[in-house]
């Protein structure tokens, strides 16, 4: 049961406020108590027209009307119900109608006084059973709650038990009261009424017969929701649809239109519904997001069979699924099927609707002709079978092995055919391995061989997926070795003629800066074709932890201040400002500011929180990336992109925010090496959640997106850049004229060669040194760069990251947790590091001490792990990537460490946490202490993780050349510059940066899209 | 006399703002000013910055007036929040309305002419807090307001007119007596 329990005052403080709170905490059982306050609310004004009420007063009508219940508690002034409450109430039984009305009420009040508010009490009640309110209203029972300094406790406990007693007497009969009115139904009105009604019947259509069961049955079941606004404009049904996405209210059935929307949604809705009426439109539909997913609203003009208006229905669902389907090539397939019974033309005509990928579909569109004639020498029958295979027909499941472990893999096989390949389970990387998941079982499928391309980025998943349709092969008594030697599989269907295609911006990479650069683009309403190498989007950021970093102190003063924080920024006030590189000094003076400030005010309210400032990102940013290479070179931030960094990390945050990205406002993290808890950590799954919406969001505005398309070159003439060169892996070229490009391709870190030829900070790269980045980022945009004579920024530099899976260079893997919990042990179990270090610090250490060391955690230090579940975990343990024992002594010997030593270790480690200091290597920010078993350890080795130079840009995002001259038509993001981490990067900045810049790129590059054509000397 | 006339409701359109715009004309031996209360904010006892300027001003009217004449408006069988916000202000810092010879007159447009606001507005009036003088003696109800003006915003009904009479010189006499006293303490 819902009661609305109106504060009677707009006052700060008021014992009517805490005699609800206590009401709603005593009677949780009883019923769920809304405390709803009326400050909000502006003061009641009959003059103003309905349209222009203000959203708040909408809102406190809303919950009040929904509310099977109402309790006003109403303080004394001048012997009278306050005014404010006057006023609320006005609101509630005027325009545009009473919503009071045979509402069940209560009235309760607490005075200072012994008076106890009697006489407005007596007020309001008069007031409720006016006939303007025809409120319900309890009556007999009294509570008048006296002496209010008295009666209450500090925490808003009632001490008078003759006065809780008459309180539990009183709501219980209210509970009654509104027991007593719901309970009867409309049939008891009716049948008091003597008016028959109906129990048992069908209705009988045309076409049919329905119980009324079946009939609203259909309407719950069916995955779309419907509302009905009836001929006379009045709110008549809505579906019973579990999880609808406009959330309905009984009450607020047989309201007018006026009344069930909010005042500023009126004019849109009365327009469609007049053109229903006067017959200009029959239909009418808005695609958008809602609640996170594409959502499709569709309204249709209800008519008679004589073409009379009978009302409007809201046809709405999500249109998730669907995609889906369409994007997986499932109406591909319902074609193909089809046209083996259909005469030939009609096949031509279906294979053009055939659910081609995003870079066919548009190319389609581009040419239809062409593709149309393609597509009829095309076979639309399934490739025979190009040796003499015979299976035992059947469904065989089998393991896969995958990059994160095994998954299973359920294979259909008739007499001399592969049948289907469908993945079970989602064990994969989001966004990296599910990409096989879908092209390699429709490849094997179609082409009938085990002679398949492995999906870029997901070569283990892919190769898990070829061998596991082999060993179905061999136990149906086939010769998987004769599948694997059949022609490999060529898309039949597939583009292959070279072509030119013109747009505005082309943006080379498909991971979160080309993204959120071509959504800007498409913001701006310029056209952009997104080019990427493999055939998934996401690059490195479909790898990120998720965290993104910006100074949002308004939020993060919300949370409580871990211990040892205020050390940390202690550190700040300590350091000379004359060790500050002169760009920063000033913004150093001012932090210092901001931190004496901070600590007095903790100081004086006793209340440590969470303190940031746009100055400690920046600050920090900077000193986290001054670095010496082993040369004797000093690099540190360039201001101007630090600067521009910090200044709109938030900004961007919250861009991100509006297209989609659901962000989980009820943690603020801190990924390793960030040295500040400012992380915004998206809700879906690590970076997956950001490309997953910035794709959808580009799809929705009809960006286009060209998949499996690497760039070879720039298109560079008269100092202009002026579009790419594309080649695909099948031969064909695709030339793209552009005003402006935009290369947002990541760094190197997967390119070994290119890593041990630029790095002078690491003594030496091992060759089969790990790394964490996607096997595509090779520094290709780097090539493209130098190639245009383009400068480039602390390349040497080359960030570890420390904690990565010692085989597979993977980052979540084991138990990857915040460093406040990490405790790192090295081959002979002991602790070796501050383990709150930066990344460097780490990685040279961990080097220092043979390269392998192990995270220790404890049960609960397990519940803090990011990007992970159980049965990971589980299957990890399993697979020997991570040790789990219910003692230290059975763990040490495990990771084959003295026990003695990992104790403790354990122990020393423990005791630092209590103490809030670590005499022996000076971690200072502790959370977690490791004491409840089972005990884990962790396997980890530094992988390369990011690649700290690149091009140089200046602020605008314009990649300059070797003399620091803007280079026309070219910008660059994210990974692929340098100056803005320099040689070092926070954990947490990447994305920081590669949704700040991406943008930046975008808006600075359509500025310019003009100018770079008629002049390009504008651009100096 | 200096009379202020305070209009019980914020709209634009009240028919108690037409009956003591009426008053100031018809009973053009005093001296009647119409105050509006559309300017003056919520009550609100944690308002920042103190009692609100149109608060000080009205108050300041009060106290350099002999009486008042309150108009008001009735809504749920009690006077509108608007009027009862002004009152609360009143009554908080500044009191100008204590000891003060108030008249309680009402205009509604149903047939009852406002007369739960007006013993409402009475007992309000009377609480130790406001303290006024609220008059005892005639009730003037003016029912149906919405007809009872004429273009001119002129009473129609003659012996409305006269009843209005008979009860504002009463309560000038009684007006009078009370302001003699407060001299005289």
């Amino acid at each position: 049961m819902k009661i609305a329990a109106i504060v009677g005052t707009n006052a700060d403080f008021s014992y009517n406020r805490l005699l609800l709170k206590y009401m709603k905490k005593h009677f949780k059982q009883l019923a769920d108590i809304d405390v709803l306050e009326i400050a909000q609310l502006p003061a009641f004004d009959q003059d103003q027209p309905y349209e222009e009420q203000s959203m708040e007063v909408w809102k406190f009508k809303q919950t009040v009307k929904n509310a099977d219940g109402v309790i006003f508690s109403c303080p004394e002034y001048d012997h009278a119900i306050p005014a404010a409450l006057i006023s609320a109430i006005e609101w509630l039984f005027y325009n545009p109608k009473n919503i009071l009305e045979e509402k069940p009420t209560m009235v309760v009040g607490v005075s200072y006084g012994t008076q106890a508010t009697s006489r407005a009490q007596e007020q309001v009640r008069a007031i409720l059973a006016s006939p303007d309110c025809n409120a319900a209203v309890l009556s007999g029972h009294e509570v008048l709650v006296g002496k209010a300094a008295n009666n209450f406790t500090k925490d808003g406990n009632i001490t008078d038990a003759a006065a809780v007693k008459n309180l539990e007497e009183s709501f219980t009969s209210f509970i009654q009261l509104i027991d007593a009115l719901e309970s009867r139904t409309k049939e008891d009105d009716l049948v008091t009424l003597k008016q028959p009604f109906v129990n048992e019947a069908y209705i009988n259509f045309p076409t049919g017969r329905l119980t009324f069961k079946e009939a609203q049955q259909i309407f719950s079941t069916i995955p779309f929701e419907i509302d009905l606004i009836d001929r006379t404009d009045h709110f008549a049904w809505y579906s019973d649809k579990p999880n609808r996405e406009h959330v309905r209210h009984v009450n607020e059935i047989g309201e007018t239109v006026d009344e069930c929307h909010p005042p500023k949604a009126l004019p849109a809705v009365k327009a469609i519904i007049n053109s229903f009426k006067d017959g200009s439109k029959d239909m009418v539909e808005r695609p958008l997001i809602m609640h996170g997913h594409r959502t499709l609203i569709q309204y249709y003009a209800l008519r008679d069979v004589d073409g009379s208006y009978l009302g409007t229905i809201e046809f709405t669902g999500s249109v998730e699924h669907i995609i889906g389907l369409f994007e997986n090539g499932a109406f591909a397939d319902v074609t193909s099927g089809a046209s083996k019974h259909e005469a030939a033309d009609t096949t031509t005509a279906a294979s053009e609707e055939t659910g081609a990928p995003v870079d066919d579909a548009a190319d389609g569109a581009a040419d239809a002709t062409t593709s149309a004639s393609k597509t009829e020498e095309a076979s639309p029958i399934a490739v025979p079978a190009q040796d003499d295979q015979h299976f035992k027909a059947g469904k065989y499941t089998v393991q896969a092995k995958g990059h994160n472990g095994d998954f299973p893999l359920d294979v259909t096989l008739s007499d001399d055919r592969i049948e289907a390949v469908e993945v079970k389970g989602d064990t994969e990387t989001k966004g990296i391995g599910d990409t096989a998941y879908v092209k390699l079982p429709a490849e094997i499928v179609a082409g009938q061989t085990l002679n398949v391309d492995v999906v870029t980025g997901a070569s283990d998943t892919s190769h898990g997926i070829i061998n596991g349709v082999a060993e179905a092969v061999k136990q149906a008594g086939g010769n998987p070795d004769a599948l694997k030697a059949r022609a490999k599989y060529v898309n039949p269907n597939a583009d292959t003629e070279d072509k030119t295609i013109e747009t505005d911006v082309a943006v080379i990479g498909g991971g979160g800066a080309g993204l959120s650069a071509a959504a800007t683009i498409l913001d701006q309403g310029k056209k952009v074709i997104l080019l990427e190498k493999t055939a998934a989007l996401g690059g490195n950021t479909v790898r990120a932890g998720g965290p993104m970093n910006a100074a949002d102190p308004q939020w993060q003063n919300k949370f409580d201040a871990l211990p040892g924080e205020d050390k940390s920024l202690q550190a700040f006030l300590d350091m000379d400002v004359n060790d500050i590189d002169a760009d920063y000094q000033a913004d150093f003076k001012t932090l210092q500011q901001q931190i004496t400030d901070y600590l007095a005010d903790t100081k004086k309210s006793g209340h440590e929180y969470l303190f940031d400032s746009v100055e400690l990102h920046r600050i920090q940013t900077y000193l986290g990336g001054v670095r010496t290479d082993l040369k004797g070179n000093r690099i540190f931030g360039k201001y101007p992109l630090v600067k521009k960094l910090t200044d709109n990390a938030l900004a961007s945050q919250k861009w991100l925010d509006k297209i989609g990205v659901d962000f989980d406002y009820s943690q603020v993290t801190m990924p390793v090496g960030a040295l500040w808890r400012r992380g915004h950590k998206p809700v879906k799954e690590a970076g997956f959640g950001y490309i997953s919406a910035l794709g959808d969001y580009i799809k929705a505005h009809n960006g286009q997106i060209m998949l499996e398309s690497p760039v070879t070159e720039l298109i560079h003439e008269n100092g202009q850049v002026k579009g790419v060169i594309v080649k695909k892996a099948n031969g064909q070229t695709i030339t793209i004229h552009a005003q402006a490009v935009i290369l947002a391709s990541g760094g190197f870190g997967a390119n070994t060669k290119m890593v041990q030829k630029y790095n002078t900070y690491w003594s030496t790269i091992d060759d089969n040194i790990a790394t964490t980045n996607s096997p595509a980022i090779t520094g290709d945009g780097i090539r493209l760069g130098e190639s245009v004579n383009a400068g480039e920024f602390g390349m040497g530099f080359i960030q570890m990251m420390p904690v990565s899976d010692p085989d597979t260079g993977e980052l979540f893997s084991g138990i990857q947790c915040p460093p406040a919990n990490f405790v790192m042990v090295n081959n002979k179990g002991k602790r070796f590091v501050n383990e709150f270090a930066e990344r460097d610090v780490l990685a040279q250490a961990a080097f220092d001490n043979g390269g392998l060391f192990y995270l220790i955690a404890d049960n609960e230090i397990k519940k803090t792990a990011y990007n992970t579940s159980k049965e990971k975990l589980e299957q990890q343990v399993k697979e020997g990537r991570l040790f789990k024992a219910d003692t230290l002594d059975d763990l040490a010997k495990q990771i084959n460490v003295d026990p003695d030593t990992l104790k403790d270790t354990v122990t020393k480690y423990n005791s630092y946490v209590d103490a809030g200091k670590d005499p022996e290597f000076g971690k200072n920010v502790f959370d977690l202490k490791v004491e409840h078993a089972p005990f884990y350890a962790t396997p980890r080795r530094p992988a390369i993780h990011h690649t700290m130079g690149g091009l140089t840009i200046d602020p605008d995002a314009h990649v300059l050349d070797k003399d620091g001259v803007k280079i026309n038509g070219l910008y660059a993001a994210g990974e692929v510059a340098g100056g803005l981490h320099a040689g070092n990067r926070l954990g947490g900045n990447s994305l920081a940066d590669i949704f700040t810049f991406g943008p930046i790129a975008a808006k600075t590059a359509i500025g310019e899209l003009v100018d770079t054509v008629s002049s390009a000397s504008k651009n100096d | 006399m200096k009379i202020t006339a305070i209009v019980g409701s914020n709209s634009k359109h009240s028919s108690n703002r037409k009956l003591l715009k009426f008053m100031a004309r018809h009973f053009d031996d005093q001296d009647i000013t119409v105050a509006d209360i559309d300017q003056i904010p919520m009550f609100n006892e944690n308002y920042p910055g103190g009692d609100p300027q149109p608060v000080i001003d009205l108050a300041n009217q009060i106290k350099a007036s002999d009486a008042v004449i309150i108009s008001c408006a009735e809504h749920a069988h009690t006077v509108a929040s608007s009027l009862k916000s002004v009152i609360e202000w009143l009554s908080y810092n500044l009191h100008p309305l204590a000891n003060q010879p108030v008249m309680i007159v009402s205009v509604s447009s149903k047939p009852q002419g406002g007369s739960r606001a007006q013993m409402a507005l009475r007992g309000i009036l009377n609480s130790p807090g406001v303290n006024a003088e609220a008059w005892q003696g005639n009730e003037f109800m003016l029912g149906n307001g919405n007809t009872a003006f004429d273009d001119n915003g002129d009473l129609k009904d003659e012996g409305t007119v006269k009843f209005l009479e008979s009860c504002f010189s009463d309560f000038i006499t009684f007006a009078g007596h009370k302001n003699a006293s407060k001299e005289e303490a």
